[in-house]
């Protein structure tokens, strides 16, 4: 059993891997094939992105831009200690590692969505490093825990990172930003929460971009869909876990153990994103209705 | 023991003497030349791949294929099979390769000179580069173990296109179920002969480290490379002289021929047309072809 503040993190990580699950099973159910198409579009994008604010502030900070560096950050796993990982090798170049147990293939594999595991694990990891390392780096994802073959072999039990990034096919002033001689800053303190409420608002806002592009109304439709139908499964979690450690406020329990701030309007997460369509989706789909499964809404 | 027939040694040597060329030449790349040397045979050994992924995609929509991971792994091998390797091939459709290779000779020739770290170079750039191109660069290609890495005990490739990624007007292109009236056509592979396809291949991957030594280090990439070479020819001739001895045959140019990918005469083999617009075949012919002559 872990302990109470590690809940907390469990039950964020859980959020985004539920919002991201209900969204994609939305979009399919709605928009078939190509829906899921953009919602593979859409991951890359995201991580791409990440990848590129990541080598941004690396480089604001005077912090060099390796694979050393990255993985200080802890980028991939937060702070759930549900991962279990062991890195087998690692130099500013080169990182080798395993993951022995995940929460996000677990709560997608009990869920039936082996195939949006196959689309994050896939995209994701992929895209940050080419955004972290304009396009340069390797990332290898051959073994993977979401894997579920059907011919017959066994399926993965653990998955295996290879992720290269090679001074020799940088540019000279590449080379100089991520292998020079200079020690580097020490990294800024990460915030875990702060870190999944920038990729639950990154999701959203990338989805309704880009569905809105390729199928117009229906496509904000699939979005506010996936929103809506997670409201009810993440209050029902927060009320189990509320009651589990005895927790009296539920709203209080609440803005701890979910990335975004129920008061959107105020939420730094959404900051930039405040007027655009995918806030409004998110508080009518979302926000309005998971408020009235935990009986806290202010409008009832 | 296995017993190999004269053709099945013949191939594995082909196989071996392609190999050690690149260890070789990698090995004074980045010896003599540090970080450039390694830029260039790096951007060399992805070139190569390129050129082989282009061939074999020419080669299969030409038959009428559909350009997927089953084609690029099933249809017009360009090297013939070593008996020595050994995979475990796990999954392969329209839009996924894997396999773990269990023995690789490729590994073991380098190994066998001390140039693991150029192989893993080898291994970190060719089969991402080809891979990907075969497929219009869509392709990923997953190879996180390799046996030329240390603690690895097998190469796991997990090679992937997916549908979602193909742009709408390539999808026809790659996947038949994006093509309701594609029907598959029955393709019959011939044999190919391992000298040819060694020999190919030898003339293209010496052909573009070459090309991004020189156009990299300048002279000082030629230097490099020949350096590799004269290394490579002393190795070679040793190692041919006692494989010959072991097999109780007679080194001599028939033997070569027959063992060795590349052809001694390099102006009238026809391996070298489209390669040879620099000066990389003069400086192979002398530097080791004539060598290899001497030593006859």
């Amino acid at each position: 059993m872990n302990s109470l503040n590690e809940i907390a993190f469990q039950n964020q990580q859980d959020f985004w891997s539920m919002l991201y699950m209900y969204l994609g099973k939305s979009i399919k159910d709605i928009l078939g094939r190509k829906g899921v198409e953009d919602l593979r579009k859409a991951m890359r994008t995201i991580a791409i992105n990440k990848g590129i604010s990541i080598r941004e502030e690396f480089l604001e900070n005077g912090i060099k831009t390796n694979l050393e560096t990255l993985y200080e950050q802890n980028v991939y796993c937060c702070a759930d200690p549900r991962f279990r990982l062991n890195v087998l090798a690692h130099d500013e170049d080169f990182r080798l590692f395993e993951i022995y147990t995940c929460p996000l293939a677990n709560l997608w594999l009990d869920n039936d969505a082996s195939w949006l595991a196959e689309i994050y694990c896939e995209e994701y990891h992929l895209g940050l490093i080419k955004g972290f390392t304009e396009g340069i780096g390797q990332c290898c994802l051959g073994k993977r825990i979401s894997c579920h073959r059907t011919n017959g072999t066994r399926p993965d039990n653990h998955c295996r990172f290879s992720v290269y990034y090679r001074a020799a096919n940088c540019n000279p002033q590449q080379r100089a930003e991520s292998f020079g001689d200079t020690d580097h800053n020490p990294l800024p303190d990460r915030d875990t929460r702060s870190y999944l409420a920038e990729k639950c608002v990154a999701l959203i806002c990338e989805l309704v971009n880009v569905l809105y592009q390729d199928f117009s109304d229906e496509g904000l439709r699939a979005v506010s869909a996936g929103l809506y139908d997670l409201a009810k499964p993440a209050a029902e979690m927060m009320k189990h876990y509320s009651s589990a450690t005895l927790s009296p406020d539920i709203k209080a329990f609440v803005s701890e153990n979910i990335p975004l701030d129920l008061e959107a309007a105020s939420d730094p997460a959404w900051d930039g994103f405040k007027d655009s369509t995918a806030f409004n989706i998110y508080i009518a789909s979302f926000v309005i209705p998971f408020e009235r499964e935990l009986g806290i809404s202010d409008k009832d | 023991m296995q017993k190999y027939t004269y053709e099945d040694k013949c191939t594995m040597y082909l196989s071996d003497y392609y190999t050690m060329m690149y260890g070789f030449i990698g090995k004074h790349l980045i010896e003599d030349l540090g970080i450039e040397g390694e830029k260039a045979l790096r951007k060399g050994t992805r070139e190569f791949g390129y050129d082989r992924a282009e061939v074999k995609r020419e080669k299969a929509l030409k038959a009428g294929l559909k350009i997927n991971m089953k084609t690029l792994f099933a249809n017009f091998p360009d090297l013939p099979n070593d008996p020595r390797f050994r995979r475990e091939l796990q999954e392969l459709n329209e839009q996924e390769r894997v396999s773990h290779t269990l023995r690789c000779t490729m590994a073991e020739a380098w190994d066998r000179y001390g140039h693991r770290k150029v192989g893993r170079i080898y291994c970190e750039e060719f089969h991402p580069a080809c891979y990907s191109h075969y497929c219009f660069d869509l392709t990923q290609v997953n190879l996180p173990m390799t046996l030329t890495q240390d603690g690895d005990d097998h190469c796991d490739f997990n090679v992937v296109l997916r549908p979602e990624n193909v742009p709408d007007n390539l999808k026809p292109v790659c996947f038949s179920e994006y093509d309701p009236l594609y029907v598959e056509p029955e393709i019959k592979d011939e044999p190919i002969s391992a000298k040819d396809g060694f020999g190919s291949l030898s003339v293209k991957l010496y052909y573009y480290l070459f090309k991004c030594a020189v156009s990299i280090c300048g002279e000082a990439g030629e230097a490099a490379i020949v350096s590799g070479l004269k290394e490579y020819a002393s190795a070679a001739i040793d190692a041919m002289k006692e494989h010959a001895k072991e097999d109780a045959l007679e080194y001599n140019e028939q033997y070569v021929h027959d063992n060795f990918p590349f052809d001694m005469d390099t102006v009238h083999d026809t391996h070298w047309t489209g390669y040879a617009d620099n000066n990389s075949r003069k400086v192979l012919q002398k530097n080791l072809c004539d060598l290899v002559v001497v030593s006859l």
